[in-house]
């Protein structure tokens, strides 16, 4: 039910009327908001806490779940999915930590100065969208530059051709993934 | 004419592998917003081009699940329907006084379901704020149904979360009426509810806002200050700026309730300045921003800031809190030795209190005029301030009870005694806010000691 406002020997104001606005009542369709966030929501469980995609559909309809058991009001719909879902994943890997090791950013919380959680993981699944999209020596150069951390010598030695082309290829390709990349983004008119 | 020259894409990425201060040192770069924006956007791809996941070519599938998607709209209907039948139960549960609800429940087994539950917690948030003795009965009721549930997985985790909620509203509504230490208890048996549950991480961020303040109101204040982080950080990661801001504003109450103002000004200034919470919210951050320079000795800022959430308030529309912040305005004004100005302002708002019935706060009014009238001399009025008072508690029929009338009698008396000081004020102000077990207590001077 209810919200407080809180301030020391000051205005009283009242708590807002919320009920009238919690999912049970009179939310969205649920089966519309699973068909639309399972995707980002999935690959949190899958990719960014590494669940196992079984498990992370239980997982997905406990959040779903929680979502309409709660009784107060929902400012920011995907962000609370986003963030239930974060939690879930962190409870699973909890109840699995006795017999397995933890992915290392387990317990990360997101920090709200910087992008959340759901920003992050879209980006993360358009640009993986986006290297599809590139050539496959493209797509290599920018595998041993940016996730191996080669340097460009290593990356010129490892595609057989001149530190200056390595140096261009990385930079050219670079280049073509955000063209791609800001492509799938751009709002169609 | 002079054309700008910008860095074209391959020279920004260049950057990537330059140490930090190679920005800096770069004497266009330094200076152009577009050429730093473009390199902003160059270190985001290539760091999101570091991340696992981008990389991960294992498939995900994507398409819904049906039997997870007819569960989910089957639970939903289920709910709207148990919802339907119980928004009809309750009108009839609820019909008669409090007293008569426990014994009709009684004879309706039928009537204790989830939605039910639901049902009588948002009764139970509809009267909080004008009978919240009600809303303590509709809660507990709402428990006591809660409890008796059971469910199968996978509901079962849905219905230990309601069990949950139902813990926690009832937790609300004894602290709201001042039963903190059995708020806590209750607060206690929602995380017992709670414990194992994954996905309910939401509700007890918002169980521990109510846990902090009353751990503030019991002075355990480390504890306050350390539940209402921890609910800070839940709720940011939800991304819900107001209940952020609701919990760092508890977390600041107990700062400012053991000396810390600077601490709790840096909080509520940094809310007032929020472009991201309600106008609620940074209004009231304003007023106890003020409230900190007007304990700092900041009398010029406090009294900026409590006029910005007077008019903050005004616009809003919130009267009750527009009143309190006009309050504080007047106390400042008496801290300032601003008397006039002091007793003028308190005169309306004693009428608008009288006007909306809030009784104590008369009482309280009617001491700060009576002090300030002490300190311009114009002993006379003290009197009349008082004989006016008294004469609302007796319009309200609250003149047998009230320890406000009976310090207020004390105060008259000692009027037309000559015999007001600064003292005698002080100790009925003490005596009217002191709790008391002994309603009809009469007022009695302490001994001089004490003060």
């Amino acid at each position: 039910m209810l919200e407080i406002d809180v301030v020391e020997s000051a205005p009283a104001a009242a708590p807002p009327a919320l009920t009238g606005d919690a999912p049970a009542n009179n939310g969205p369709d649920i089966g519309d908001l699973y068909v639309l966030h399972r995707p980002l929501l999935l690959h949190i469980a899958c990719r960014k806490f590494r669940v196992a995609e079984t498990d992370a559909e239980a997982l997905l309809q406990e959040v779903f779940l929680s979502y309409m058991t709660t009784t107060t009001k929902v400012e920011n719909v995907k962000a609370w999915l986003v963030a239930a879902m974060c939690n879930a994943s962190r409870h699973y890997w909890r109840g699995q930590g006795k017999t397995e090791s933890l992915p290392e950013n387990f317990d990360d919380h997101c920090d709200p100065k910087t992008t959340s959680v759901a920003d992050q993981v879209a980006m993360e699944i358009t640009m993986r969208q986006a290297l599809d999209y590139l050539q496959p020596r493209c797509r290599e150069t920018l595998r041993l530059h940016y996730f191996e951390g080669r340097s460009a010598v290593d990356v010129a030695e490892k595609l057989e051709t001149t530190n200056r082309y390595a140096e261009k290829l990385i930079h050219n390709c670079l280049k073509r993934v955000r063209e791609i990349y800001f492509s799938i983004t751009a709002v169609k008119r | 004419m002079i054309i700008e020259q910008h860095y074209d894409e391959e020279v920004l990425a260049e950057f990537l592998a330059e140490p930090g201060d190679a920005v800096a040192r770069d004497k266009h770069l330094a200076g152009c917003d577009l050429c730093l924006k473009t390199l902003h956007s160059l270190r985001a791809s290539a760091q999101i081009l570091r991340e696992p996941a981008v990389w991960n070519a294992a498939p995900i599938s994507t398409a819904p699940r049906p039997d997870t998607l007819a569960f989910l709209r089957g639970v939903q209907k289920t709910m709207a329907e148990e919802n339907n039948t119980a928004a009809v139960w309750i009108k009839q549960l609820l019909a008669g006084p409090r007293e008569t609800w426990a014994s009709r429940l009684a004879e309706h087994p039928e009537w204790r379901t989830g939605g039910m539950v639901r049902a009588l917690l948002k009764a139970g948030d509809a009267v909080i704020n004008v009978l919240p003795a009600d809303a303590v009965d509709i809660t507990r009721i709402a428990v006591e149904i809660a409890e008796g549930l059971t469910a199968e997985q996978p509901l079962s985790n849905a219905l230990r979360h309601l069990r949950g909620l139902a813990y926690f509203d009832h937790a609300y509504a004894l602290w709201d009426t001042g039963f903190i230490a059995e708020a806590v208890e209750v607060l206690d048996r929602a995380e017992e509810a709670w414990e194992g549950l994954g996905a309910v991480e939401f509700d007890r961020g918002r169980a521990q806002v109510i846990r902090a303040m009353a751990y503030h109101v019991l002075e355990r204040r480390e504890e306050a200050l350390q539940v209402a982080n921890s609910a800070a950080t839940i709720f940011a990661e939800y991304q819900d700026p107001d209940r952020v801001a609701a919990s760092r504003t508890a977390a600041a109450s107990t700062l400012q309730s053991v000396q810390r103002f600077r601490e709790a000004l840096a909080i509520h200034a940094e809310l007032a300045e929020s472009a991201d919470i309600s106008d609620m919210r940074r209004v009231t951050a304003l007023h106890n921003r003020a409230l900190c320079h007007h304990e700092l000795g900041e009398f010029d800022s406090a009294a900026s800031y409590l006029v910005q959430a007077i008019a903050g308030y005004e616009r809003l529309g919130m009267i009750t809190a527009r009143t309190k912040s006009r309050w504080a305005l007047a106390q400042l004004f008496m801290k300032q030795s601003k008397h006039e100005q002091a007793v003028k302002l308190l005169q309306e708002l004693r009428q608008e209190f009288e006007d909306v019935g809030m009784t104590n706060d008369v009482a309280m009014a009617s001491l700060d005029i009576s002090e300030s009238l002490l300190s311009l001399g114009r002993i006379a009025e003290i009197s009349d301030v008082c004989r006016a008072a008294m004469a609302y508690f007796a319009a309200a029929g609250l003149s047998q009870t009230e320890p406000a009338l009976r310090g207020l009698a004390f105060i008259q008396e000692a009027a037309i005694q000559g015999r007001v000081s600064a003292d005698v004020i002080r100790g009925v102000r003490a005596f009217i806010q002191m709790p008391s077990s002994e309603p009809n207590l009469l007022f009695a001077r302490l001994p001089e000691h004490i003060f």
